[in-house]
């Protein structure tokens, strides 16, 4: 089941632009791990407020990794032209969270604890990454 | 180290004193909500900011070493700066909440 969505997802991911298979797993477990969570707390806790805040936390913090691997990507890939589209897509991304992040906050006042874990889903997928490769130098 | 004890204990005065001297107590408080907002954004992006770019310079000179090596430091780098970005969003949210809801 895994493999199937891996294969479907592969095909994508190299079409934006992730060259590199490191790169690819590690957004690819992004992907996972924020729409996993977020569907299996939805449907469990029948779409509620909080439920909806851990999603929007969720989809926040994909979006926000996906532009950081991409804007890393480019930096190491490309020799020349690069500096400026990296600083669009860095003021843009950082605008739009923000924006966001406000309108969450301060205008739909959102359960913030929810939206504060939906957020951690990074956090959750970067320790796990770090202590896989860890386990895999010392082995 | 005196003269940094000075600056802040000077901006920490320079930061209440409108607190003290206002009439109103919703003023105030909002007033004092607003300048720590402003201060804590201000302190979280700035060391932020800060720690990235020594993520990524470091991650440059080792590059620009081991050229090779880009692909592994590709991932580091990303994870690294994944950590830290999520320390001012986290920041940015606690903010938006002192702000808005408490």
């Amino acid at each position: 089941m895994l493999e199937m969505i891996n294969q479907r997802v592969e095909p994508l991911l190299v079409k934006s632009g992730f060259d590199r298979p490191d790169v690819r797993i590690l957004v690819r477990n992004q992907i996972y791990v924020s729409l996993g969570s977020s569907l299996v707390i939805v449907l469990v806790t029948l779409a509620s407020r909080w439920s909806l805040a851990f999603a929007a936390g969720a989809v926040l913090a994909l979006v926000n990794f996906w532009a950081l691997a991409r804007v890393v990507e480019m930096l190491i890939r490309t020799q020349g032209g690069g500096p400026r589209s990296l600083f669009v897509i860095f003021m843009v991304k950082m605008a739009l969270s923000g924006l966001a992040l406000y309108w969450l906050i301060g205008v739909e006042r959102v359960p913030h604890w929810g939206l504060i874990a939906g957020l951690g889903t990074v956090v959750v997928n970067v320790a796990a990454t770090g202590l896989v490769q860890v386990g895999r130098k010392k082995a | 180290m005196k003269i940094t004890k000075v600056l802040f204990t000077t901006m920490a005065m320079l930061l209440v004193a409108s607190v003290a001297f206002a009439a109103d107590g919703d003023t105030a408080l909002m007033s004092a909500k607003a300048y720590a907002t402003a201060l804590g954004m201000g302190l979280a992006a700035g060391l932020c900011g800060i720690a990235q770019g020594m993520g990524v310079k470091g991650a440059c000179e080792g590059i620009a070493r081991n050229p090779e090596a880009a692909g592994q430091l590709s991932t580091t780098l990303i994870l690294g700066l994944a950590f830290i970005e999520s320390l001012a969003i986290y920041a940015l949210v606690v903010n938006l909440i002192l702000l808005f809801v408490v």
